[in-house]
């Protein structure tokens, strides 16, 4: 068997999803090629979030193909694809959707612990990771405790702390003011662009969109126009 | 995933996991108390027939200073029986236990979805969390059972001791129970779990919570013929057949527990299609998610079944019987039945108050949507005791009378079913009455109880959570 040509991060061809009646994608083609940062914009309801979840494997959409680094994800079953995003593929979401039990350093080192990796090597990566979003001293405050900057920088780290190959984003920004939502982006854009990982940011925010290699518009569940910013 | 990494995630960290622990452990140990119980009452034929099997082992503790249903070898195994039988409803309020604050859990479960862990690694999760609740539960058993014997065995005078005094044996017995209980926990955890669909967006699908389909119709049918063969056969077999009788009681619970759920959802549709706006919320909500009210109402449906064999057996002792000195004998060993029957009824109680809990507060961000709309409070606890109330007095008569004719097939010789159904007409409907209003007093009494959860539901602040 033949490796897959992890060249293309990300590949989204004629995808088409519906929330029952409601149709969310239609035929959506989208190519995200290793090291890029693409901005997917577009009003609200025109499917961004839909495509991000399908891009991400979490949802499967009702028709067209989809590949992350290569892989077909209707080839692999719910485990297989769990498996692939907790290795591969770091997310962010709007709300940094942290364990709230959990200490800060715990929910950064969760995707490692859930790996194998033994508590004190996970952790110590997940404190490495904390220097570098400026919140070790937050390290052993539940994470229920942290503002909603601190959690979505907390978020940050988890979803780069096992150096995945592409990196989803959800309004990452979305919670927050205009400084720290800027101080966000540059660490999440600095940590990809060091290890050459791929980036989709979905978002409203034309600001958080000018920061991107290219800008995919879509409207009303398909793409409207494609722009290369840099 | 390795252990600790599951340990670290199935911890008991908010109020309401330690709620679900706690109430886990403590009826898993209750329950582990009463197996330990039974098998040491059991173990009473042993030692006082001579067997070898503890022979050197166990200290020889004799029958003395207990009463009579116990020490008297023809007796014991119907005490043996009901002690076990006390375990059923315990175990039911541990499986409603089980699924309290499931909505943050499911939440906190979705969470950890979305940091990569897949549903197999989330199933173990639940069944390690589970499994360390009943482990605790089994390691209470052992002390539980201590008290139970300073209750019963140790504070009565002689003559009215339930438990025999314990011995190294109960140490095994516990070990058992230990090992037994873990097993369970994690099974069970895993199995509730499976119940749940979790996905890392923060969503949380609940498998469709409709009432069981094909297969409980049809193991309710299949075990309703297991009744009849049964009391067949104990009517027309040997006296001393002891199978006929573990198929009838076996055949009850599995008809009742198999049953119920479709039961009451039924009774749920009905109840919704009434005018009244309290009714439609209640019967509807029951209709939905009708396991929790269905575990109730079988528990009620056979302590109802067990009212109502004494209802028939106590008519039968003073019409036919000179009791005369042995009037406290049989009268009290039904007195103890049938305040063994009125715990069973209690922990019921119980699990409906744990289970209508959970449900409000799964449901209170609509229940705040219907309040903010106008919707009047006391209108909403109408809904609530309608809505805990659906099948308990129905299940708890219709066992009463269930009982008493299965009772009466029994013991009515040929052609004399009608003449001993007639005399035991008049017991029976006033066992049904009382239990009945016994019944209604305690749910409303639960409802009341709810009242504080109810109004922290209807809270306006829960409108904003998801």
């Amino acid at each position: 068997m033949t490796a897959p040509n992890e060249d293309t991060a990300i590949e989204l061809v004629g995808v088409e999803h519906a929330y029952r009646r409601t149709v969310a994608l239609r035929g959506v083609s989208l190519r995200v090629d290793a090291g890029e940062v693409v901005a997917v914009t577009g009003p609200s309801g025109c499917g961004k979030s839909t495509a991000l979840h399908v891009a991400a494997g979490i949802l499967r959409p009702q028709g067209g193909v989809v590949r992350i680094l290569g892989r077909d994800l209707a080839d692999l079953d719910e485990t297989a694809r769990t498996l692939l995003r907790r290795r591969r593929v770091g997310i962010v979401l709007q709300f940094g959707q942290l364990v709230p039990d959990l200490t800060v350093l715990d929910n950064v080192a969760l995707p490692l612990l859930l790996d194998g990796y033994d508590r004190f090597a996970a952790r110590t990566a997940a404190r490495d990771w904390l220097v570098r979003v400026g919140l070790d001293g937050e390290a052993d405050t539940p994470s229920a405790e942290l503002s909603g900057g601190q959690g979505q920088r907390a978020a940050v780290a988890r979803a780069l702390v096992t150096g995945p190959s592409v990196v989803l984003a959800d309004e990452p920004t979305g919670s927050l003011d205009t400084v720290g939502g800027e101080q966000l982006l540059d660490l999440l854009l600095a940590a990809a662009r060091e290890r050459g990982a791929a980036v989709v940011l979905v978002t409203h925010d034309n600001v958080v969109a000018s920061r991107a290699d290219r800008e995919v518009r879509l409207l009303d569940g398909h793409v409207a126009t494609e722009a290369v910013l840099r | 995933m390795r252990l600790s990494g599951a340990l670290l995630l199935a911890r008991p960290a908010s109020s309401a996991d330690r709620t679900r622990f706690l109430l886990v452990a403590t009826t898993t140990g209750v329950a582990g108390a009463l197996l330990v119980a039974a098998a040491r009452i059991a173990r009473l034929s042993l030692d006082t027939d001579g067997s070898s099997f503890g022979y050197g082992l166990i200290p020889r503790t004799g029958s003395e200073g207990l009463v009579p249903y116990v020490s008297q070898a023809g007796l014991r195994p119907g005490v043996v029986l009901g002690v076990l039988l006390l375990t059923v409803p315990v175990l039911a309020l541990a499986v409603q236990a089980l699924r309290t604050g499931s909505v943050a859990r499911d939440r906190k479960l979705s969470s950890v979805r979305l940091a990569g862990a897949t549903p197999g690694e989330v199933r173990r999760i639940a069944a390690v969390e589970a499994g360390g609740a009943a482990l605790l539960g089994g390691l209470l058993a052992g002390p539980v059972y201590l008290v139970l014997y300073v209750l019963l065995g140790a504070l009565p005078s002689a003559g009215h001791r339930l438990l025999p005094s314990p011995d190294r044996v109960d140490l095994l017995g516990w070990l058992a129970v230990v090992v037994l209980t873990l097993l369970g926990g994690l099974v069970a955890g895993g199995l509730v779990a499976r119940r749940i669909v979790v996905d890392p967006l923060g969503v949380r699908r609940r498998t469709r919570d409709v009432p069981p389909g094909r297969v409980a119709l049809a193991v309710t049918l299949l075990s309703a013929a297991g009744l009849v063969t049964g009391v067949t056969v104990v009517r027309l077999g040997p006296a001393h057949w002891w199978f006929p009788m573990v198929l009838v009681l076996v055949s009850l619970l599995v008809m009742v527990f198999a049953g119920a759920p479709a039961a009451v959802a039924a009774l749920g549709r009905r109840r919704a299609r009434r005018a009244d706006a309290a009714d439609l919320l209640a019967g509807l909500r029951v209709a939905a998610a009708p396991r929790s009210n269905g575990r109730v109402a079988a528990v009620l449906l056979v302590c109802g079944v067990a009212f109502g064999v004494q209802a028939v057996l106590v008519g039968d002792l003073l019409h036919e019987h000179d009791l005369g000195e042995d009037a406290s004998f049989y009268l009290g060993g039904h007195a103890l039945a049938a305040a063994g029957v009125v715990v069973a009824l209690a922990v019921a109680v119980v699990t409906l108050v744990v289970g209508m809990s959970d449900a409000l507060l799964e449901a209170r961000r609509p229940l705040a949507a219907l309040r903010a709309l106008g919707v009047q409070e006391s209108e909403l606890e109408r809904s609530l005791r309608a809505q805990s109330s659906t099948g308990t007095v129905l299940a708890v008569v219709l066992g009463t009378l269930l009982g008493a004719v299965g009772i009466t097939t029994l013991i009515a010789g040929d052609g004399e079913w009608s003449h001993e159904a007639g005399r035991a007409a008049l017991p029976v409907a006033a066992t049904a009455l009382v239990t009945a209003l016994l019944v209604r007093l305690l749910v409303r009494g639960s409802a009341r109880l709810l009242r504080g959860a109810l109004r922290a539901a209807t809270d306006p602040e829960n409108l904003r959570v998801a």
